[in-house]
This record gives C-alpha cells, sequence and structure tokens, in this order.
C-alpha cells in the first residue's frame, strides 16, 4: 500500500506457496517479481543478514510483525479461520521532508 | 436542584472535564471547569503526572484561544486568482460541501497523475498531534511532508543525537537525583517545550535540594536567570567549549568512567588507521582488545575480560586503537585555550567548569533505589535548540553529549535522562512496551521514535525522491529544501521527476515559521493549489485557494496526547500517565476536527483501506484492535481501538473520558535502564566514515558538495557561515530565542498572553548589550534596525541589559505578525526569522538542519 504500490506498480497480488513457508521465503520471492525497489523498502540491507526496514510495517492474518518471526513458518487462517490462506499487509510510513 | 448562576437562572450544568493543553507541544495535562456549556476556567489536572495540577500562563490562556472573535468559523474560497504577500485572496464563504468536493477532485487528480505532486505541511506547535496527518500521506503515497520550521529549526540535530546517544527525542538532568547540570542554549525546566510544566516542578524542586545549575546561554534568560552561574558564549559555539571540556576531562584531569565506556558504548572497539573498525573476519563485528588474553575478540564475546580502552594493538597485520584512545588524542588540540579564542569563554572558566562537573560526577560511585544498587552519576550535560540551531548542529550536540558519556552519566541515576527510552507498559496489559535494543556493531537503536525512520543504523543513502532529499541524507528529519531559494535548482541537478502542484496544510504559517518570507513566499507560489485548516488567517493563508475552519485543542478529541512517551511525557521517576485530550467546549459555527475531515476525505477518494492501514501503523494497532482495511471509521472508533488495544477493553474511550488519564507507578529498570539493557552507544561514530562516502558519491555527481569533516567520526568544531563574515560593518549575531509567553508565533493573538508581553520588557523587544549600545549612541528604548551581512533587514525598539552577550543580538519568540486578521498580534514584536537565508549553504549536510543565527550590523 502507500508508497510501496507506487514504486511497484502493483497495490495486490496473489501468491501460491507449499505450507511451511516463512515470511523471508516469501519476501524474497517478492523481490525476485517486483526487484531491488521491493527489496530497498522491505529489508534494511541488500545482503545478508537482511532485517526488515523499520518504516515499513508488515501486517500477517492482521498481526503487526518483526524480525523475530522472518524465519518462521507463515500461519494460515487468513481469510476465514481454517483456511489455508495467509493475508499480509505492506504499509510503508515515511518521514517526510 | 440547579444551583442560581450569577443572573439568577438556574445553573443546569457544571463539570470538570479532564483533557490534555495543546498551546505548545508540552501537552499538560488540564481541567476545563464548564458551566452551562461554556468554559470559564483551566487550570492543571492534579490526577494526572503530566503536570501533577500545575500549568503555565499559556495554558491558562488556552481559553481565550476558544472564543477568540478572529477565528475562522466557515469554509472560505480564494476568489482573487492573484497571490502574494498583501494581495487580498478576497474570501467568499462556501459550504462544507463545496470545500471538499473541490479538494477531493483536485487530489484525485494528482493522485492519478503523480501522488508525490502533493506536499502536506504541518505544524511543530500541535506535535504529535499533527503527525496523525503523515498517515494521509502514507495513505495517498505521496513522501513530500514536512513539519514547517519544525526540525530545521529545533531539532534535527538534537533529536538525532537524542536518540542514538539516548533513544530519546531529548533529554533533561534527573532532576530528583541531579547535584549538577550544565545546559548550553536549553531551558529544560525553566520555558516551553517537551513536558514543560512538570519540568519547571522538577527543576525548581531541585534547586531547592541544591542542585548547582551552570547555563552557557548568549543570552541571561529564563534559565540562567535562575541558575547558579551563567556562562555567556559566543554565538554558534557551543562545540568548541564542550570539547575543550571533554580534554580537560580526559587529558587533564583523568577523570572518566572506565567501565561505563567498555561495556556501554564502542569506546574499545578497535579502529584501523583508515578511521574504521577492525572486525572479525568471519562475522564482520568490530574487535575489542582482551587485555587479560592477548588478543582482539568481538565485541559481544563472553569471554571477554578486560577490553583496552588505551594503546596500539596489532590486529589482521595493522596497527588498531581503541576508539577511546582516539577521542582523547582527538581532543588534544581543544585546549581551553584554543576554546577561548573561539567561544570569548576564559579558558580558567572552561578548565573549572570542567573540574566541577567530573567531580560532581562521582565516578565509580553507586547508589540503592528500590533494593537495586545502580551507578550514582549526579551530574548532566543538557543541550538544546539555542546550542543546536546552527549549521554544525550533529557535531554541537555530539560533543555536549560526551560529556555525560565519558563520565557514564548517562541514563542512571543524577545523569542526562532520556525522556522515557524504556517503558514496559501498564502492568495489566504491558502495553505499551518498548525497550531499545542492539542493533548493527551492537550499537544501540531507540525503541520506539516519534517518526517511522530511526536515527540508527541510517538508512541507505539514495537518490532522493522526495522535494527534501531526506533519502540522500539519513541523518535528517526535516528539510529546508521542502521551502529554500535553491530548492528548483537541486531539483533540476538530481532529475526530480515531478514538481509540487498542491499543498494541504495543517496549522502550520510558513511564511514565518521557516526563514526569510521573501524566499518562502517564492515557495508558495510554485504551487496550484492550496487547502489550509487554520484557527486563524494568517501570512501563509494570503496563498491559500480554500480555508477550512479547524477546531481547537479543546474541541477535539486525541487519545495518546503524550505519546510517544520520548516526546512530552515527564522524565525520571514517578508515575507512568496516559492521558486523553478530549472536547471540553462544543463545536459551534462550522469548525470542524480536521482529523475526521481528513478521514472523510480518504475514504471519498476511495483511499479507505490505505487509510486504516497507515493508521494501524501509526497507532500500533493489531489484533482484534486492528483497523479493517475494508471498512470505514469514525475518529471517535479510531480511538477507542488505540486506548483498549493499550490497557484492555475494559478502559475503552468512555472509560478515559470520565476518568481523563490512567497512570501506574514507573519501575527502577525503566528510569534508570542503561545497567539493564545490553546495549552500546557511539563515542566513535565509525558509521559517518561509510554514510559520508556514500551521500558524497551520489552528491558529487549533481554538483553537491560538503566539508567532509561534517561526516567524521569524532566531534568537531565548524564555524557557522555567520562567523565567516569579513566584513568588519557586520560585528554582531543575531540569534532568537523561544519566548517563556510565547509558543513561536501560534499564540501572539491571544489577548492575556499580549497583555503579559506588553509588560514583559523583552517579549516584543531587541535585547542589546548596555555596553555594545552605548558605543553606537543606542539607548535604551529606541527603534533600530538589524541589518545582516546578506542585506535583509528587520526593525525594532531595543532593550538594553548586561543579560547579554556584548556580540549578540537576541530576539524573542516569532512575533512581527503583519496580517490584519490577527489585531492582537499586528505589528508586535520583531520577525526574527526574516534574516535567516534558507538554502543549502546554510544547511547541515548531516541532518539538514538550518543555520539560526546571522551576522549583523544595528543601526539607528
Amino acid at each position: 500500500m502507500g508508497p510501496l504500490a507506487n514504486a511497484i506498480r502493483t497495490r495486490e497480488t496473489v501468491l501460491a506457496g507449499a505450507a511451511g513457508m516463512t515470511l523471508r521465503e516469501l519476501l524474497d520471492r517478492l523481490e525476485a517479481r517486483y526487484g531491488a525497489e521491493f527489496g530497498h523498502r522491505v529489508f534494511r540491507t541488500a545482503t545478508p543478514p537482511r532485517a526488515l526496514q523499520m518504516h515499513t510495517r508488515i501486517f500477517v492474518n492482521g498481526n503487526a510483525v518483526d524480525d523475530a518471526v522472518l524465519d518462521e513458518p507463515l500461519s494460515t487462517g487468513g481469510s476465514e479461520p481454517g483456511s489455508s490462506d495467509v493475508l499480509i499487509y505492506f504499509m510503508p510510513g515515511a518521514s517526510g521532508g | 436542584m440547579a444551583a442560581p448562576n450569577g443572573k439568577g437562572q438556574a445553573v443546569r450544568e457544571d463539570r470538570w472535564i479532564p483533557s490534555a493543553c495543546t498551546i505548545c507541544y508540552g501537552g499538560c495535562s488540564i481541567r476545563a471547569h464548564r458551566v452551562d456549556g461554556t468554559v470559564v476556567k483551566i487550570e492543571g489536572n492534579p490526577a494526572s503526572p503530566v503536570g501533577n495540577g500545575k500549568i503555565c500562563a499559556k495554558g491558562l490562556a488556552g481559553i481565550m484561544l476558544l472564543y477568540d472573535p478572529n477565528r475562522v468559523n466557515y469554509p472560505l474560497r480564494r476568489t482573487n486568482p492573484k497571490k502574494g504577500m498583501g494581495v487580498d485572496p478576497g474570501w467568499k464563504r462556501i459550504t462544507w460541501e463545496e470545500a471538499l468536493e473541490e479538494i477531493t477532485v483536485r487530489m484525485e487528480k494528482i493522485r492519478a497523475e503523480d501522488p508525490r505532486q502533493l506536499m502536506i505541511q504541518v505544524t511543530t506547535t500541535l506535535a504529535p498531534s499533527s503527525l496523525l496527518f503523515f498517515t494521509f500521506g502514507w495513505a495517498f503515497g505521496t513522501p513530500n511532508m514536512w513539519v514547517a520550521g519544525g526540525g530545521i529549526h529545533c531539532g534535527n540535530g538534537a533529536h538525532a543525537v537524542g536518540g542514538i546517544m539516548h533513544a530519546s527525542w531529548s533529554l533533561v538532568p534527573d532532576f530528583k537525583h541531579c547535584n549538577y547540570a550544565i545546559y548550553f542554549g536549553a531551558s529544560k525546566g525553566h520555558g516551553a517545550g517537551h513536558a514543560s510544566t512538570p519540568n519547571m516542578e522538577l527543576a525548581a524542586d531541585a534547586r531547592v535540594r541544591g542542585m548547582r545549575m551552570v547555563v552557557v546561554d548568549p543570552i541571561c534568560n529564563f534559565a540562567a536567570s535562575k541558575a547558579n552561574e551563567w556562562v555567556p558564549i559566543r554565538v554558534g559555539t557551543d562545540a568548541a567549549m564542550a570539547l575543550a571540556m571533554v580534554n580537560c576531562l580526559l587529558n587533564e584531569f583523568g577523570i572518566y568512567d572506565a567501565e561505563y565506556l567498555k561495556s556501554k558504548t564502542n569506546g574499545p572497539y578497535l579502529v584501523r588507521p583508515d578511521g574504521t573498525h577492525a572486525r572479525d573476519p568471519q562475522s564482520g563485528k568490530p574487535l575489542v582488545w582482551d587485555v587479560a588474553a592477548g588478543m582482539a575478540k568481538t565485541h559481544d564475546d563472553a569471554s571477554v575480560k578486560d577490553a583496552a580502552l588505551l594503546g596500539t594493538y596489532t590486529v589482521n597485520g595493522e596497527a588498531c586503537r581503541p576508539g577511546f584512545e582516539l577521542l582523547r588524542e582527538h581532543v588534544k588540540s581543544h585546549s581551553p585555550e584554543w576554546a577561548e579564542k573561539i567561544t570569548g569563554v576564559s579558558a580558567a572558566t572552561i578548565r573549572r567548569l570542567a573540574r566541577e562537573f567530573g567531580d560532581a560526577a562521582r565516578v565509580g560511585s553507586t547508589i540503592v533505589l528500590d533494593g537495586v544498587r545502580l551507578p550514582y552519576r549526579p551530574a548532566a550535560a543538557i543541550y538544546f535548540r539555542g546550542a543546536q540551531g546552527h549549521k554544525n548542529s550533529s557535531h554541537i550536540c555530539f560533543a555536549i553529549d560526551l560529556l555525560n558519556q565519558v563520565v557514564g552519566a548517562a541514563d542512571v541515576v543524577g545523569g542526562a535522562l532520556g525522556f522515557n527510552p524504556v517503558c514496559h507498559g501498564h502492568p495489566e496489559t504491558g502495553r505499551p512496551r518498548y525497550v531499545p535494543r542492539a542493533e548493527r556493531d551492537g550499537l544501540m537503536t531507540p525503541g520506539t521514535w516519534m517518526l517511522p525512520h530511526l536515527p540508527y543504523p541510517p538508512a541507505e543513502p539514495r537518490h532522493p525522491d522526495s522535494m527534501g532529499f531526506i533519502e540522500l541524507f539519513p541523518l535528517s528529519h526535516v528539510s529546508p529544501l521542502m521551502a529554500s531559494a535553491d530548492q528548483e535548482q537541486w531539483w533540476q541537478r538530481f532529475d526530480l521527476p515531478y514538481r509540487p502542484k498542491m499543498l494541504l496544510n495543517y496549522g502550520a504559517n510558513s511564511l514565518m515559521s521557516v526563514g526569510n518570507k521573501e524566499t518562502v513566499a517564492e515557495t508558495l507560489g510554485k504551487f496550484d493549489f492550496i487547502a489550509s485548516f487554520d484557527l486563524f488567517l494568517n501570512e501563509f493563508s494570503d496563498f491559500a485557494d480554500i480555508i477550512l475552519p479547524d477546531a481547537s485543542y479543546l474541541e477535539v478529541l486525541d487519545p495518546r496526547p503524550n505519546f510517544p512517551f520520548i516526546f512530552n511525557h515527564p522524565a525520571g521517576p514517578g508515575m507512568w500517565g496516559w492521558p486523553i485530550r478530549q472536547p471540553v467546549a462544543p463545536l459551534t459555527h462550522e469548525r470542524r476536527s480536521a482529523r475526521e475531515v481528513l478521514l472523510g476525505v480518504a475514504y471519498r477518494m476511495g483511499l479507505g483501506p490505505e487509510m486504516n492501514m497507515a493508521l494501524n501503523v501509526f497507532y500500533g494497532l493489531d489484533g482484534p484492535q486492528m483497523l479493517d482495511p475494508k471498512r470505514t471509521y469514525t475518529f471517535e472508533e479510531v480511538a477507542d481501538r488505540e486506548l483498549q488495544h493499550k490497557f484492555g477493553p475494559e478502559h475503552d474511550l468512555a472509560w478515559f473520558k470520565e476518568h481523563g488519564v490512567i497512570t501506574w507507578p514507573k519501575k527502577v529498570e525503566e528510569v534508570y535502564w542503561r545497567p539493564f539493557v545490553d546495549v552500546r552507544v557511539p563515542i566513535y561514530w565509525e558509521f559517518m566514515i561509510g554514510l559520508g562516502a556514500k551521500i558524497r558519491a551520489i552528491a558529487a555527481t549533481r554538483g553537491m558538495t560538503f566539508d567532509p569533516a561534517y561526516y567524521s567520526p569524532l566531534p568537531e568544531w565548524l564555524p557557522c557561515p555567520a562567523h565567516e563574515v569579513k566584513d568588519p560593518r557586520y560585528d554582531l549575531y543575531a540569534f532568537y530565542y523561544r519566548d517563556v509567553l510565547h509558543t513561536n508565533g501560534f499564540t501572539m493573538e491571544n489577548p492575556w498572553l499580549d497583555e503579559a508581553s506588553r509588560m514583559d520588557p523583552y517579549s516584543y523587544r531587541i535585547a542589546l548589550n548596555t555596553e555594545t549600545a552605548r558605543r553606537r549612541g543606542i539607548r535604551d528604548g529606541d527603534t533600530v534596525w538589524i541589518e545582516s551581512a546578506a542585506g535583509r533587514r528587520v526593525s525594532g525598539r531595543v532593550r538594553l541589559t548586561e543579560g547579554i552577550h556584548p556580540e549578540g543580538v537576541g530576539i524573542a519568540a516569532c512575533a512581527g505578525h503583519w496580517t490584519r486578521h490577527q489585531p492582537v498580534a499586528q505589528g508586535k514584536g520583531v520577525f526574527f526569522n526574516d534574516l535567516l537565508e534558507v538554502d543549502y549553504e546554510h544547511t547541515n549536510p548531516v541532518n539538514l538542519n538550518l543555520d539560526l543565527c546571522a551576522k549583523v550590523r544595528v543601526t539607528k
């Protein structure tokens, strides 16, 4: 959403992934699809270890997440309880100026 | 039975309503006495630690803002297409629907073309509430948002250094335990600003207790007049004095806290001959030299017994030295005698103050609080607007803060405290919870921050995408290039692919709050369309196309007037308090809360999902309280979710409206957190080397250059442009100071404060040293011209005083309004900012702080 959507010219996308996929794996796939502009806005560095940008908040199934869960399997139930969907929002803040 | 009022009529309502002041950004807790719908008195709320029932003169006078007959009451549309200073816009009253329809249509068009063409401008006076407006910018997709005047005037330097060294927006002495406080250009506890009223009480009690207070400042006013000692200093030279004091501590007196420096700073990190850290080849972590083992180890190796602070060690075939050793050597050339020539403060005084500060710190001592033995360093060095308001603001604040760091007086008992860098949350919910954490190289990053971008680690510099170039200067907050004389030149050189078309303003009067009016007027003239939420028509309004009548702080809801706690919640031991701001008077005329309007505009534009997610980010909402992107909400609903998210369902908005504030005790490990949190702070800013090189690599290709000294890892005194004026006719330094009676230019229309200001000898006059004036034949009360070396002029009456440096010209606040729409303010005082140049040359190339002094001459 916001400046991130403008930068990659996409507001919404659907990805199919195997059960147990981690958030990092998902972000890597999105970066491969949308390029460095996505990576820059989501990861703090271009090279490992890649922590998340502090000003881009990521919500997984309604919960704000941070570096601590980057390598954990994504929880499902995004569209409704019991579903295998994962609903993820990206919302970058900007300091302005 | 209803009691009779003074007119013999029955009183139907007689209530005290808890809320929060916002006549400055201190946000002190208040309660308003409302009788039959009319507010008849405002006083402090004794139930809240944000003031403990105390309130300043400005807060008391807020009632005059509420009922000011010159308020804007209806939406207005300009009819005169010509814009400019003094050009009558030809205001015509329109309906809200007409106003919102035009604004929405224009914004939809801009968003479709390029959302970066929208600029959002907010006032610093109402921060942090005004930052809510940035969420609209996030949702809209523009990077062009700024606090007009804020940042470039108040804290681009101080806030960044506060964040890097104290995980906080600003710092104060631990008033409860500090025995020796030295203030550099600060008035914490003696004037306006962050947690102003609580700090006044704490500072007064500290002085009664015997805290010695030394104020280094060109003018002896709010803080200095109550201090034990005033040290007049040449404007903009504080870094030189601080560096000389650090030199005295380290090289003359040998006073430093080795244990603190080893465990809580990067002082032991080894530095290679090229200035960068020696690193472990595998992990990339900085190395320290373990004296006991006789070998280099990573800084976080638990087996390190004794990390060296001094000496030279061979690592990876290179001679490396600890950062502390380099600091000690660096300051050797900064003798008190050297500093005397720059500052005008005698070497003996500098040496004496350094000795007093070092002795007062009682390095090595401990104290038991709440059964816990803690480091006890009852000395603090404080800096703020006066010291940091210069081109070299980053090094000035860094140099001053090194005084705290070398004696270990940082966020420990008695020392310099950041404003609440640690909070473990309310006992029932554990929220809000934040703690600084170790980031790159084990160095501290704040647990919470006022803005999305944290000060450390700095982001990778990038080719600029915003009008202000903050992507290129990641240690900046706010950029003067948003309204600078040379902005077009830089936009062209950096191929900025768009130009601003529309400005959405919330309460800022940028024509007065940034710099000289001609430059700002020129930048405003570039917008096709300006819409502005305002309480009063002002100088900026002359450039607006639509004016929207805003509700004042006494008419609106805000669920978090004092959060983040690092901004305006009192620091030190005591109670946590989370008050709300709520309407204490009904909205009249056609005034509306700008928050509600903005939310409505977002929904009207189809930006609901983005706006709701931006609000989720701003308020930290998730889980059951997360705003559903698919729904619409009123601002009351958003506020209710924020409060329930932090304090549980039983503490909802209705509970807060009745009680006003929730409180709980602070824990010793929250207040004096430094021993409890495994983080280090940098006394050697190695990261500046790489950062500066990366910025230079981008900037130099476009002809933007800067002195590499600004990016040196150790602080240096660097002159302001004013110090380099060679023309002997310009022999004085003009500066402004924050008047305790006013909040920038915002309160000048308030009749009560105007009355007090007319009784005050300085509020509306120019302070000039008596002897300086005598040599020029100027007498007390004379009208004079202040003319800058760049040819800008302001006029006013002088007040002669011994309480100003002989080379200083002191002007209070942001006065000198010329708009006829503020008849109380019109023509009162002196418009200092008109002397300021607004361009890259006068801007700090690290944090984009604007230089706030001018070399001038004074003539009758």
